[in-house]
C-alpha cells in the first residue's frame, strides 16, 4: 500500500461478479498489488466519483492475489457496486482494524453465527479457521437466512462445506425464517439454533455476525446459553469515513471502530449507550 | 535551563514582521467591529494586529484544518505565521496533533502545516462573558505548544521563547533585549488579574474547579432529554470548536486518478452516523447532544488523555438556540452528583 498518502487507494479490476441472491453480490478483485489482511480485518471499496464504503473481505486470507467482497445493495456506494463488471475499476484501502484473535480461539470450541450478508466475514474466518482446523477442538457454523433463495455461498454452505464435516470436527446448522417446500434444515431465526448446542459452553467462544437486530438476540440468547461476555465476539457496524481513527463517525462510546474493531467483545461495548443501532 | 525571555518595542516587532512576510503568510487577530477575526496580512496592514486581547472569533483550526479541502491528493501548503494564537487555541492544536499527527495513520496535508507553521501565542487579556478556559484546567496564558509566547506590556513586547524554531525566528529582530525582574513581575500580574477576571465571569455557575470528566455518564437519557433545550441542530457549536474533528470525505474521482475531499462534518447532525440501511446509532437529538459532551469531557480524555473543551466559549457565543453549556452543565452536577449509568431510553 502506498504508505506516503493515507487515503490513497490500490487500483484493482473486477475480475468476476458472483450473483449469491437478488440483493447481494460477491466481487472478485485483483487488486494490482498483492493485498494482505487478517480474517475480520475490513477495507474501503472506492467506486470512482461515486464514494467509498468500508466492508470486510468474504475470501481467505491465506489469498492474496484475488480478494472478495460480498456486498448487499442498501445505498449510494453499494448500488453503484452492484453495476459494476467485469474489467472495471475499483480502489481498495486497508486493511484496518483489528482481526479476529485466532490465537484466542486455539483449543477451544469455536461458534460461528451468522445471518444474511453477515456470513461474508464469516466465511474469510471459515477459510482462516480451516487451515488449522486441528487447532481447534470443534467449530459449529449456524446460519440464518430470510428464505433459501437468501442464502449466500449456496454451493459451499450446501455441499463443499459439508462434505468436511465427516472429516474434521465440524458441523452445520442451518435455519431460515421462512422454509420452502425443499428446505430440510431448521425453520425461524438464527437464534433457534443456538439450542442445545452440542458444546462445551466453558470452553467456547462465539463470533457472531448479522444485522444488529440479530446481534442483539443472539447475544441475549448467548448469555443464557452460559457464554461469559468476554467470549462473546460482535462485528459492528458504523458509519465510517476515514478508518484511521481520524474523522470520529464510528465511535461506540470511547471506542473506534474502524481502529479498536470493527470485531468487539460483548462485554467491551456492552455498557456503551448506543452499542445498538 | 530556563526559557528565553526577551522585550522590544512594538514598533520594532512590526518592522520585523514586514520581513517576515514576504516568506511567510502571516494571519493574526485583527478587530473587525468590536470583535477580533483571524486575517492574513499584509506589510501594509500589519499595525492593525491585535495580539494579546482574547480569542479571535474563528477557531485556530481554519488554518491547520480547512472547512473543505483535498487530502488526495495532498493540498499545495505554503508556509505560515499566526500571531496571536491564545491558551484555549493552543490546547484546541493539541488535540489535532493527537489526532491528526500522532499514531500510526498520519494526515499529510496536517502534517505539512504543522511543519510549515510558526506559532506566536499571546496572554489573553480581555476575557469575554463566555470564556471558561480555567474550568477546563487551562489559564488565560499559554504555557506550552507555542513557538514563540508574546505579552503586551503597554508599547513594549515580551516574547517568551518556547521552541528552537521560535529562537532562530528571533535571529535576525532588532531591538532585543533580556526581560528585567521588573518586567516579568508585571506580566505576572496582569495575568493574575485576567486570572481573576475570569473567575468572576463564571462565580455564578457554581460549577467545580474543573468540570468533571464523567459527566457525560451521569444522567439518564430522560434526563438528558431535559438538558439539551433548545438546541436546533445547526453545528455552530462544532463548527466554531478549537478541537471538533469531524469531518466526511466524498470521492471525486475523475477516471482512474484517486481523488479525495474532506469536509467538517457536525455530530449533532441526524445523518452524521446514519449508516447506508438508514439507522442511525443517536437518532433523537438528547442522544447527540449527549455524544457531544461525552466526546469532549470523557471520550477525548480516554483517547488521548486530553480534554476536548478548551473552555473558549465560542460554542455558547455562537448558539442560535442561546445554549449556554456553562449552565448546561451545573444543571447536570445538580441533577447528579452519583455516578450512575446512562441507560439508553
Amino acid at each position: 500500500m502506498n504508505q506516503s498518502n493515507i487515503y490513497q487507494p490500490l487500483k484493482c479490476q473486477v475480475e468476476k461478479v458472483i450473483e449469491e441472491t437478488p440483493a447481494i453480490k460477491t466481487l472478485v478483485l485483483v487488486p494490482e498489488k498483492s493485498f494482505s489482511f487478517q480474517a475480520g480485518q475490513f477495507a474501503f471499496l472506492t467506486v470512482p466519483g461515486v464514494g467509498e464504503a468500508p466492508f470486510t473481505p468474504s475470501s481467505s486470507p491465506s489469498r492474496v492475489e484475488k480478494v472478495e467482497f460480498t456486498v448487499m445493495k442498501t445505498g449510494l456506494v453499494t448500488g453503484a457496486i452492484h453495476q459494476l463488471k467485469p474489467g472495471d475499476l475499483v480502489g481498495l484501502r486497508g486493511p484496518y482494524g483489528k482481526p479476529y484473535p485466532l490465537e484466542k480461539f486455539a483449543g477451544k470450541e469455536v461458534l460461528l453465527v451468522g445471518g444474511g450478508v453477515g456470513l461474508a466475514p464469516l466465511r474469510s474466518l471459515f477459510y482462516a479457521l480451516m487451515e488449522n482446523v486441528f487447532q481447534y477442538r470443534k467449530i459449529i457454523f449456524c446460519c440464518g437466512a430470510k428464505t433459501p433463495e437468501d442464502y449466500l455461498y449456496k454451493d459451499e454452505i450446501f455441499s463443499q462445506w459439508q462434505s468436511l464435516c465427516q472429516k474434521y470436527p465440524l458441523q452445520f446448522r442451518l435455519t431460515v425464517d421462512r422454509k420452502t417446500d425443499d428446505w430440510k434444515y431448521q425453520e425461524g431465526v438464527v437464534t433457534c439454533t443456538l439450542e442445545k448446542l452440542p458444546l462445551d459452553i466453558s470452553i467456547s467462544v462465539a463470533v457472531v455476525c448479522g444485522p444488529p437486530i440479530m446481534m442483539k438476540f443472539a447475544t441475549v440468547k448467548l448469555l443464557q446459553e452460559g457464554y461469559r461476555e468476554e467470549n462473546i465476539y460482535l462485528s459492528m457496524e458504523r458509519k465510517m469515513y476515514c478508518g484511521v481513527g481520524h474523522c470520529r463517525h464510528c465511535l461506540i462510546g470511547s471506542h473506534f471502530v474502524c481502529q479498536d474493531g470493527p470485531v468487539f467483545t460483548y462485554s467491551k461495548i456492552k455498557n456503551e449507550p448506543d452499542a445498538w443501532a | 535551563m530556563a526559557a528565553k525571555k526577551y522585550v522590544l518595542i512594538r514598533k520594532d516587532w512590526n518592522n520585523f514582521l514586514k520581513e517576515k512576510i514576504l516568506q511567510n503568510r502571516l494571519i493574526a487577530p485583527v478587530f473587525s467591529g468590536e470583535r477580533l477575526h483571524y486575517q492574513i496580512l499584509t506589510p501594509e496592514s500589519i499595525d492593525q494586529a491585535v495580539p494579546g486581547v482574547v480569542r479571535p472569533e474563528q477557531p485556530l483550526k481554519f488554518f491547520f484544518f480547512p472547512f473543505q479541502e483535498e487530502v488526495l491528493p495532498a493540498s499545495f501548503v505554503s508556509p505560515q505565521i499566526i500571531m496571536g494564537v491564545t491558551a484555549c487555541d493552543l490546547a484546541g492544536l493539541r488535540v489535532l496533533d493527537a489526532v491528526f499527527g500522532q499514531g500510526d495513520f498520519k494526515d499529510p496535508n496536517y502534517l505539512r502545516r504543522r511543519e510549515m507553521s510558526l506559532v506566536i501565542s499571546s496572554d489573553c487579556s480581555q476575557p469575554l462573558d463566555v470564556c471558561f478556559c480555567q474550568l477546563v484546567g487551562l489559564h488565560p496564558f499559554p504555557q506550552q505548544g507555542y513557538d514563540l509566547n508574546l505579552t503586551v506590556l503597554d508599547q513594549l513586547l515580551l516574547l517568551e521563547v518556547g521552541t528552537d524554531k521560535g529562537e532562530n525566528f528571533l535571529k535576525d529582530a532588532r531591538g532585543l533585549r533580556e526581560a528585567t525582574e521588573e518586567e516579568l513581575a508585571l506580566r505576572e500580574r496582569l495575568r493574575q488579574n485576567t486570572q481573576e477576571r475570569i473567575r468572576q465571569i463564571n462565580r455564578k455557575f457554581n460549577l467545580p474547579e474543573k468540570i468533571p470528566e464523567d459527566i457525560s455518564s451521569r444522567l439518564s437519557a430522560q434526563e438528558w432529554n431535559q438538558v439539551w433545550q433548545s438546541c436546533v441542530q445547526c453545528g455552530s457549536c462544532t463548527n466554531s470548536c478549537p478541537s471538533c474533528v469531524c469531518f466526511f470525505l466524498e470521492d471525486i474521482t475523475e477516471k482512474d486518478y484517486f481523488r479525495k475531499r474532506r469536509t467538517w462534518d457536525s455530530c449533532l447532525f441526524p445523518g452524521y452516523a446514519r449508516m447506508a440501511s438508514g439507522v442511525s446509532p443517536r437518532p433523537h437529538l438528547h442522544e447527540r447532544f449527549r455524544n457531544r459532551y461525552a466526546c469532549k469531557y470523557t471520550y477525548m480524555v480516554k483517547n488521548f488523555n486530553l480534554v476536548g473543551c478548551t473552555g473558549c466559549g465560542r460554542c455558547i457565543q455562537g448558539c442560535a438556540g442561546k445554549i449556554d453549556k456553562r449552565k448546561v452543565l451545573s444543571k447536570i452536577i445538580a441533577l447528579k452528583s452519583g455516578d450512575v449509568l446512562y441507560e439508553p431510553v
